[in-house]
């Protein structure tokens, strides 16, 4: 799993969402609706931790233009990127993002899941979860 | 309905979580509710997540208060600084909160409710929803 740009945690949360829905169609028809919920919650969550990687692009786009700018005052410059790193985009990253993604991780942890491929589908997604937490815990932490 | 403060904002979104919860709750056990629990429940997903986007509405104005107070002579570079992340800030109300708000608006609004208190519940939320949509279009010039 590669997970160091922005792009590949982005490309494999898709792909989640993806399979996620994939996984609660399979089951939709069946009589005990346990598995389709705890399928349901689950890809909602990974939507929006979608949203929250797609915000952190936007830090990140804001963090390297602001670099960009010419000037003669790198002191300065530095002061305000700092600013910016550590009351926003770490705040961000500890305060919005790990959050979500680690009560995503707890719901679906917690989740008994009835059928085969429920249990498969809850270890596989376990897994990716606990990836994404271990790269993004302490990420912008500068 | 008061909006006009992000104090505000975050207020009428945890009073709504709050609620619609309770609400949810109150289906578990409901009988001829059909499919109206999974309405309040991703609806309550929605609401968590836009509550998120809130905090993270702050954390981008906490940031360029913050970097506001960096004393220097160097007004315009300091302008140019705190210029992006405003941008940042729309662009982020623009295709992320706003999005989300539209989109629980839309999936609550198209819900097929078949009890009284999902109607009721349907009713008020997307009043609501779009008070908040309608705000944050008014004050972020969108």
């Amino acid at each position: 799993m590669k997970l160091e740009t922005l792009d590949q945690r982005f490309d494999l949360v898709k792909e989640m969402i993806d399979e996620g829905f994939a996984f609660q169609e399979s089951v939709a028809d069946l009589e005990d609706d346990n598995d389709w919920a705890g399928a349901m919650v689950t890809v909602e969550n990974l939507a929006a931790v979608e949203d929250m990687i797609c915000t952190e692009e936007i830090f990140m786009d804001t963090f390297n233009d602001m670099g960009h700018v010419r000037t003669s005052n790198r002191d300065e410059q530095e002061e305000f990127i700092g600013i910016f790193m550590y009351e926003g985009l770490n705040s961000f990253n500890e305060e919005v993002l790990l959050p979500r993604l680690r009560h995503t991780l707890e719901v679906l942890e917690n989740w008994g899941f009835r059928t085969e491929d429920g249990v498969k589908f809850k270890d596989n997604f376990c897994e990716k979860l606990n990836a994404l937490i271990k790269k993004y815990d302490g990420l912008y932490d500068i | 309905m008061k909006l006009d403060t992000l104090a505000q904002r975050h207020k009428l979104i945890n009073d709504l979580v709050k609620k619609g919860f309770e609400f949810e709750e109150s289906l578990i056990h409901a009988e001829n509710s059909g499919d109206d629990w999974g309405g309040a429940m991703s609806t309550v997903e929605n609401l968590v997540t836009i509550e998120e986007m809130i905090r993270t509405e702050e954390i981008f104005l906490v940031t360029y208060g913050e970097m506001d107070n960096v004393r220097t002579r160097n007004f315009d570079e300091k302008e140019i600084y705190l210029s992006m992340v405003d941008d940042a800030l729309i662009y982020f109300v623009d295709t992320i909160l706003l999005r989300r708000i539209e989109f629980a608006f839309d999936h609550l609004n198209g819900w097929n409710f078949v009890s009284d208190g999902g109607k009721k519940f349907q009713k008020t939320f997307c009043k609501k929803l779009d008070a908040l949509r309608k705000k944050y279009q008014d004050i972020y010039d969108l």
